[in-house]
């Protein structure tokens, strides 16, 4: 099994339902407790975001000392929840700074960053520079991004199909080429910039109950990463990428599964709860974005979306998300007890533990990773053990159906100049 | 086929056909006897309205649901307002339709413009109530992606109470569905540049038909300045206020039809040709 980290990187240096309050410089279609894409940036100081960017990134650092597998990164803009504004560049920051973790990207919105060329250049980058760590995790972006860059929401199922393809197709067919596609024209395809892991690095698409991202997923092979999500939907989605994977001919198993899951540890109750509370910082729906917003025309079928439309105005909170398995806080007995339940369940080969969200203040999180480090990792690697939770790289599975497993490229022994 | 050998086959003389637009399937609704007059909808999609039954009067209303309009089949290929245009035409070819006045609300206005551009040969004259397709010299289009469909819908009506009594208190799961539809349908067409077209100003001059614009004394959607500029750049052009919001074919069916009357030279209240 592949244990991970992951932190939304909330930008928390801002009032709790401050959200909620009404503006003067506000928006006129902005809602109360909205603030995802219409609150104004006015109420961001750059000051505490360096403090809380280097805090973060110092804490994803120390998860290579303790052991994890893998430390994940995402992207978001326009919002409050998510200081992570281009995935590429964090992962870059922790590749510098690390040596073993792999970096598991949660991941590029590839529909709706304008060039899957350069797209491939960074992400070949960060393989280069972190030695073979990167995890290209591949997205379309939820709907607010959309707002927040103004790509089309419509054209976004067959852009990230497109520039899937394309990408893939750089890093495994010599340039150059030209490209002409449904919404990509290239005369010129020939980036002299290529990841070392051969044919590439993994890919993996992370989603939330997505159809499109299952059937993408299950169709090439790749793991699909569950964030945040119930234990039922979680077992329906299993059996769905079960089936296809046997309509596509070949046996699927826990080295497709991941999951992101919400998590606190402390080390009395109380403090393992006020850490839990933090998921819900600022006192609204978890994230603060506008069903409108989320699930723009076009993005998905009607049907998919119609329920999100219905719930606006609808909040999670803590009792709910332990309720129906989303969130799990106790001490390190506690919580094993229950990630062990979680996981005969759910069958993960890639398990992510989400957690100091919210406020938890840099010490603590770093605290509360310790013990995870020290008293959950191990017991995590022996239920691994016993349930057969094999991970992509235990059972050297192939990046995709069409290929085989991922090699790093070898150096160069013949027909190089001298060194002076 | 041609649109006046329909009869018509429901209570309050509405006629409906579906014909095949080369490939798609497009839904006309029309009434009234007398020579053509077709109307090009909103970007809210194609509901029958008081105006179109003053017009009926007078005229043979034709109302199609353009491709990718409820209950209109949609193509993938079409990609801008240029291209819907350049396919309507394709709708009145299948129609028979020759030189025919076209009367176009908001969105239909630009496609209405566009198409007596693309095709001239199909358009007699033009009325072109609060016409999208410029980029507003002031003020903004009101962000349809930004609200609720629903609440879109109001801001096209000055009286909440016009607005209840055309959609109800609430709507139901269909109706939901094709205002999503129609939605999704603009997101395609009119993201980005929002609702007009950069070009359009460059090729508005080429409209040699007689044209009357019209906008609504208190439009929350379309900004008055747009109305001003079509007037501007379309040769002779006429300008005219009425009263209310956007959707006047509600909010201002008498005198939009008026308006309608006087450009196209008929008295109001006459009957047939």
């Amino acid at each position: 099994m592949l244990i991970g980290y992951f932190n939304e990187m909330p930008y928390t240096a801002f009032p709790v339902g401050a959200a909620e309050e009404a503006y003067p410089d506000d928006h006129p279609a902005r809602k109360p407790g909205v603030s995802v894409v219409l609150l104004s940036n006015r109420h961001y100081n750059a000051a505490e975001a360096s403090r809380l960017y280097n805090e973060r990134l110092a804490h994803m650092v120390l998860c290579e000392e303790l052991g994890f597998d893998i430390v994940c990164i995402n992207e978001h803009h326009n919002a409050v929840f998510c200081m992570s504004s281009r995935v590429n560049i964090m992962s870059t920051a922790v590749a510098a700074q690390t040596s073993r973790i792999k970096i598991m990207q949660i991941g590029n919105p590839i529909s709706i960053w304008e060039n899957p060329i350069w797209l491939s250049e960074e992400i070949a980058m960060i393989d280069l520079i972190s030695k073979g760590r990167v995890i290209a995790g591949f997205v379309r972006g939820s709907g607010q991004e959309y707002f927040a860059s103004n790509s089309n929401p419509a054209y976004s199922r067959a852009r990230f199909d497109e520039a899937h393809d394309l990408m893939v197709k750089i890093w495994t067919t010599p340039g150059p080429f030209s490209w002409d596609g449904p919404t990509r024209n290239y005369r010129v395809v020939n980036p002299w910039c290529l990841p070392l892991q051969k044919p590439h690095p993994r890919i993996v698409i992370p989603g939330h109950l997505s159809r499109h991202g299952v059937t993408f997923a299950a169709t090439h092979g790749y793991p699909y990463v569950l964030t945040n999500t119930a234990i039922e939907p979680t077992v329906q989605v299993w059996e769905l990428y079960d089936k296809i994977a046997r309509e596509v001919g070949y046996e699927s198993g826990p080295q497709h599964r991941g999951h992101v899951l919400r998590v606190f540890v402390g080390e009395t109750d109380e403090k393992a709860e006020r850490g839990a509370s933090e998921f819900f910082w600022d006192g609204n729906p978890a994230i603060g974005v506008d069903p409108i917003h989320f699930t723009p025309a076009g993005y998905s079928p009607w049907d998919d979306r119609k329920g999100r439309m219905a719930k606006r105005g609808a909040t999670s909170s803590l009792e709910r998300q332990v309720a129906d398995g989303t969130l799990l806080y106790g001490t390190p007995t506690t919580l094993v007890k229950q990630l062990r339940e979680f996981v005969q369940q759910v069958r993960p080969g890639i398990l992510v533990l989400e957690t100091n969200e919210g406020r938890v203040s840099y010490e603590t999180g770093r605290r509360s990773l310790e013990l995870l480090g020290t008293e959950v990792l191990p017991a995590l690697r022996e239920m691994a053990v016993e349930f057969d939770l094999v991970d992509p790289y235990q059972v050297d599975a192939p990046v995709s159906v069409n290929l085989g497993p991922p090699r790093l490229e070898e150096p160069l022994t013949e027909n190089l100049p001298a060194l002076v | 086929m041609s649109i006046a050998a329909v009869p018509a086959n429901r209570g309050n003389g509405l006629s409906e056909l579906t014909v095949d637009v080369l490939g798609v399937e497009v839904n006309v609704q029309a009434a009234g006897a007398g020579e053509p007059l077709v109307v090009l909808h909103r970007d809210t999609g194609r509901t029958w309205s008081p105006l179109h039954d003053a017009l009926a009067q007078d005229w043979r209303v034709i109302a199609p649901a353009l491709p990718g309009f409820h209950p209109s089949g949609r193509t993938e290929w079409t990609r801008n307002c240029t291209e819907l245009a350049i396919q309507t035409g394709h709708v009145l070819d299948a129609l028979e339709l020759a030189a025919t006045p076209i009367v176009g609300l908001g969105f239909g206005g630009w496609i209405a413009a566009e198409l007596a551009v693309a095709r001239p040969e199909l358009v007699a004259s033009l009325v072109l109530h609060a016409p999208m397709g410029l980029r507003p010299a002031e003020g903004h289009y009101l962000d349809q992606f930004l609200i609720a469909a629903r609440e879109y819908m109001a801001f096209g009506f000055a009286s909440e109470e016009r607005f209840q009594a055309v959609y109800g208190a609430e709507q139901d799961d269909d109706t939901a569905r094709n205002w999503d539809n129609d939605r999704e349908t603009i997101t395609r067409l009119a993201w980005s540049p929002y609702l007009y077209n950069p070009g359009l100003p460059h090729m508005l001059p080429s409209i040699r038909v007689p044209t009357t614009v019209v906008r609504s004394q208190d439009d929350r959607v379309v900004p008055s300045a747009v109305a001003v500029a079509y007037q501007e750049l379309i040769r002779d052009a006429s300008l005219y206020v009425v009263p209310g919001g956007h959707r006047a074919e509600f909010e201002a069916a008498a005198e939009l039809a008026e308006v309608v009357s006087r450009h196209l030279a008929l008295p109001a209240g006459v009957t047939g040709r």
